[in-house]
């Protein structure tokens, strides 16, 4: 992957306001929305084919399985090393400067995409990502109604009926096993796994694994999964975003923000989206998905241009 | 008592009048859609009364298969690290569990919960500890296969591996093109496969069973006479959690016409009066998240109870004595530490379990009855024997 560009955050942090309500929130940063509105009379064209980035980094570095990256935690002491970075992607929309939405049709692209799912895969089995796959994917295809847009929205995860079919009889890309999650009868939809670097060389090295993925589920032997309490699909929203110009990025500093990644204090190490897992809240309110009554900002994904 | 009903054997049981009132002697006609293959192998395997299990149409129950899948369930080549396989937590000789509290995993991990025997998993309406949806073998099979938290098999993200592991070994080679003639090897063919054989694993050969289904008056002891009649009866109520040709009310059969999902909180922790479980493992609660579900778990076969000490979910009962006395008391008493408190206070304990006022004798005939459940020749079956031997 590219270099991202030094300017990528400070144009992210200005897209990624739900109340950034129009580019001049955008300050001085000549940014490449300002371009006209939609001529209202222009006349529909034919579908587009769209090719949607995805692109994960720590900060302003590419994440990497063979890179160690620093600066972590609330002493800003911890440092780390991938040992997974995948995610599944559903239900991608641009949106309109009415307020308006087309969604993309995606493409069936095997093994990435298949009915409406795309996994992006940013582990190359490289460095401690073992049980991964040497593949790497940053891109969801489709076509959409030609037009102008403005802005992204996409949910994080798998949909329902898919997310809890039978995993043995899946197609890809829901057929990975190190995205099973068969006890709650459905899949990671996220997989970020990190493993801290030990203080002293040679000590174990405590894993911080992030697994998000639906909980609360119930059902019946003939019906399968009837419903979850917590479907913790995140609804992504970016509200300045160029599909020719831009990528998603997923910032994994954003993601921890600045809980000890070092000291698992219940539960799982790491959050595996249980409710009362203490290093589960603030991964989800940055990912916008309350856990209670709260109703966070998404801070873990932002837009960025691309790097010419 | 329909669905009991629906569920035990026809015929001959209806003979014992000690049992005959919670009997029907015609059941209602099969619904389900058949599967020649397995009613091939029931037919040729188990007696004539005894119910059949329930198996999917698209689960077909061939030799070729039940082959294959013996082959698989004693091959370490399914663990990540090649140390265990299906059998190191499911011995033959200890009805297909493993003697220990808490299973151990292939790295080592110690798993939360106690091995369950696979004694007749065929008839399960559900499969583990505590899942209201899980309920078919090939899916169940990617959990200790795939499962990570905690690592059992240790073969996440490691399919592509698995399959050339396979692939590359000539045996498989033909093993897996008998079974699976128009299919490459693939995950989906080894977790059928596991499902056919374990589907093999059946229990109907115990004392009990040559009284219920052959109809040999002599077959139990008088003591384990006494104690079936204790466990059938209104005193100990026993079968109404360990009901069924199963001894486990979570179970189908080729005659089920609803799926019923029982789960039962047994009163075995009250950590704050509210009848929590340890955190470690809060049963069906730990799935669904709902608060009522706090400690409820499947009740497990009671066919071959005798070898799969130690017992409950957690293994925290040494011996089938320890059992009887959690369940004469009503509920367990934890007098320190961290699990402390007092089960049979627990708001959500099952209305079934209540003190019982027990004497030695009826303990030692229960005892008795429960070690009739024994099938000897299942553990010596050279059916479901390791055939890489
Ligand atoms: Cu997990």
């Amino acid at each position: 992957m590219t270099q991202l560009p030094r300017t990528w955050r400070h144009a992210a942090l200005a897209t990624t306001s739900v109340l950034a309500l129009s580019v001049a929130a955008c300050g001085d940063n000549a940014h490449h929305h300002d371009h006209d509105e939609p001529t209202p009379d222009a006349p529909p064209a034919g579908p587009q084919a769209v090719s949607l980035r995805f692109a994960a980094a720590v900060g302003d570095e590419p994440a990497t399985c063979d890179q160690v990256f620093t600066g972590f935690g609330p002493n800003a002491d911890i440092s780390l090393q991938f040992q997974d970075l995948r995610f599944y992607v559903h239900d991608i929309e641009f949106i309109d400067a009415q307020g308006g939405s087309e969604p993309l049709a995606m493409d069936t692209v095997s093994p990435w995409q298949n009915e409406g799912v795309a996994l992006l895969d940013f582990e190359d089995q490289s460095g401690l990502c073992a049980n991964g796959t040497t593949d790497l994917r940053s891109i969801v295809t489709g076509t959409r109604a030609a037009g102008t847009y403005t802005g992204l929205r996409f949910t994080l995860g798998v949909p329902f009926e898919q997310n809890h079919q039978d995993a043995s009889l899946a197609a890809a890309p829901l057929n990975l096993t190190s995205l099973f999650w068969n006890w709650q009868g459905g899949y990671k939809f996220a997989r970020i796994d990190t493993s801290v670097e030990p203080v002293n060389p040679g000590d174990p090295r405590p894993v911080f694994n992030f697994h998000l993925g639906s909980t609360g589920c119930d059902g019946s032997p003939a019906g399968g999964v009837t419903a979850c309490t917590a479907d913790n699909l995140a609804v992504i929203e970016l509200t300045n975003f160029d599909v020719e110009a831009d990528q998603v990025v997923i910032d994994y500093r954003e993601l921890v923000g600045a809980i000890d990644l070092a000291v698992n204090g219940g539960g799982p190490p790491g959050c595996m989206s249980g409710t009362t897992d203490p290093e589960c809240p603030a991964p989800f309110a940055n990912l916008g998905l309350a856990m209670g009554d709260n109703s966070p900002a998404m801070t873990a994904f932002v837009a960025a241009p691309v790097s010419p | 008592m329909s669905r009991l009903a629906s569920l035990l054997p026809t015929k001959p049981v209806c003979l014992f009048a000690t049992a005959a009132w919670l009997l029907a002697c015609d059941g209602p006609a099969p619904t389900e859609p058949v599967n020649p293959t397995a009613d091939a192998y029931f037919d040729r395997v188990l007696p004539p009364n005894f119910p059949r299990p329930y198996v999917p149409e698209s689960e077909p129950m061939t030799d070729e298969r039940i082959a294959l899948g013996k082959h698989l369930f004693y091959d370490t080549r399914l663990s990540g690290n090649g140390t265990q396989s299906c059998e190191s937590c499911h011995q033959q000789q200890l009805a297909f569990t493993d003697g220990l509290a808490l299973a151990i995993g292939s790295t080592g991990e110690s798993h939360f919960r106690s091995s369950m025997a696979l004694t007749n998993v065929a008839y399960n309406a559900t499969l583990t500890w505590a899942s209201p949806f899980l309920s078919e073998l090939p899916e169940q099979a990617l959990l200790p296969m795939f499962g990570e938290a905690p690592v059992e098999l240790g073969m996440a993200g490691q399919e592509a591996e698995l399959l050339q592991r396979l692939g590359d070994d000539a045996t498989y080679q033909a093993l897996f093109a008998a079974a699976f003639p128009d299919e490459a090897i693939s995950v989906r063919a080894v977790v059928l496969a596991l499902g056919a054989f374990q589907r093999t694993i059946l229990s109907y050969r115990s004392p009990y069973d040559r009284l219920a289904y052959l109809g040999d008056e002599a077959a139990l002891s008088e003591g384990a006479r006494r104690g079936m009649d204790l466990f059938f009866g209104e005193k100990y109520e026993c079968f109404h959690c360990h009901g069924t040709v199963n001894f486990s009310d979570a179970t189908k059969t080729a005659n089920s016409t609803f799926d019923e999902v029982l789960f039962h909180n047994t009163g075995l922790y009250n950590l704050d009066g509210l009848g929590a479980y340890p955190a470690s493992d809060q049963g069906l609660m730990r799935v669904t998240a709902k608060p009522g579900d706090m400690g409820r778990f499947r009740a497990p076969t009671l066919r071959n109870v005798a070898l799969t000490a130690p017992y409950f979910h957690d293994g925290s009962a040494a011996t089938l004595d320890d059992v009887l006395d959690h369940y004469i008391r009503g509920g367990r008493l934890i007098e320190g530490g961290p699990n402390a408190g007092d089960g049979a206070l627990s708001p959500l304990r099952s209305g079934f379990i209540k003190p019982i006022d027990a004497t030695p004798q009826e303990r030692a005939d229960l005892l008795e009855f429960l070690h009739a459940l024994t099938d000897e020749a299942m553990l010596d079956d050279p059916a479901l024997a390791n055939p890489w031997d």
